[in-house]
């Protein structure tokens, strides 16, 4: 896959329970406000397709990549680790090392929920920075616009307040606008469903008189 | 700081319509009191032959459309763009105000 919009793209590798929503939602406006697309496993595909081959394909196709490690941690049921988020982290780092030409130029951001954690059952990554959202959503923005705005030295990227104050909008927003659609603001999981709802919110909201 | 900017390309097609998702999302934004200005995305062009026009039209992407005239036309006509960028209406009334003038 060669997308033309490789240096928008950022591939989320994130858990996708229902605690982590709040964080994974925040993080999704995040990326979009200040101007890139969010990717991750979750989008619409074709059904048939592996979902190891899928992640392949949407790596391949993000610049960026946002790990987030700290729900790597024991299952409550089986009493086994979670591996799949640092599986991913380490999928995007071997394409990094090992990719041509623009794979090279991938930039990830790696977080945790506290700042050694990483180091007890992932220490190769050792030496890089690691940051922490203490499960805040308004830190898990901050964090990731800060990011952002140091990888792409785009200057075209709102200040952390500002996203964190549109996102509180835009939330107030969406139960009308999925009211709208009529359904409930849990029929608009479907991923692809809601960052269209994210990028149409915010596009309109540039174009508004203020 | 610049303008800020929104990346809309769909990834893929979601379950919901685009176009109903943002009637939506305008209808709720409006509710609130949001004006929202039409945008100003639409270039007027006329197709040219040497000085010669040979039609005009209106595009959001005048390289694009001087690439699908060029096949229709012939490689040696080109598109000259016709004053600054418009909202989607104001460049059709041009349009027809174009049409009437050679008709």
């Amino acid at each position: 896959m060669n997308s033309t919009h490789y240096n928008d793209n950022v591939f989320i590798n994130c858990p996708f329970d229902s605690d982590y929503k709040p964080l994974f939602d925040a993080m999704i406006f995040a990326v979009h406000d200040c101007g890139f697309v969010a990717r991750c496993a979750l989008e619409a595909g074709d059904a048939s397709q592996v979902r190891i081959d899928k992640i392949y394909n949407i790596i391949e196709d993000c610049r960026y990549g946002i790990h987030d490690i700290s729900r790597t941690e024991l299952d409550e049921v089986s009493h086994l680790p979670r591996f799949n988020m640092p599986l991913e982290l380490g999928i995007f780092l071997g394409a990094k090392r090992f990719g041509v030409e623009k794979q090279e130029t991938k930039k990830c951001l790696v977080m945790d929920r506290e700042r050694y954690r990483y180091q007890k059952f992932i220490s190769d990554i050792s030496g890089q920075d690691i940051f922490v959202h203490n499960n805040n959503p308004e830190e898990v923005v901050r964090v990731v616009r800060n990011w952002l705005l140091t990888v792409s030295d785009r200057q075209t990227i709102p200040g952390g307040g500002i996203i964190w104050k549109r996102y509180q909008s835009f939330l107030n927003d969406l139960p009308q606008v999925v009211q709208g659609l009529r359904l409930e603001v849990e029929d608009l999981e479907y991923f692809n469903d809601y960052i269209f709802a994210i990028a149409e919110w915010l596009d309109l909201q540039s174009n508004s008189k203020l | 700081m610049s303008r800020q900017r929104i990346v809309k390309y769909p990834p893929k097609r979601g379950q919901i319509p685009r176009s109903k998702i943002k009637r939506a999302v305008k209808e709720v934004l409006e509710a609130r009191g949001v004006q929202i200005e039409p945008k100003r995305d639409t270039y007027k062009y006329h197709l040219k032959q040497g000085d010669k026009i040979i039609r005009s039209g209106i595009t959001n992407n005048l390289q694009r459309r001087e690439k699908e005239l060029q096949r229709d036309y012939g490689p040696d006509v080109y598109v000259h763009q016709v004053g600054r960028r418009t909202t989607r209406e104001e460049a059709r009334e041009w349009q027809k105000k174009q049409k009437r003038r050679t008709s």
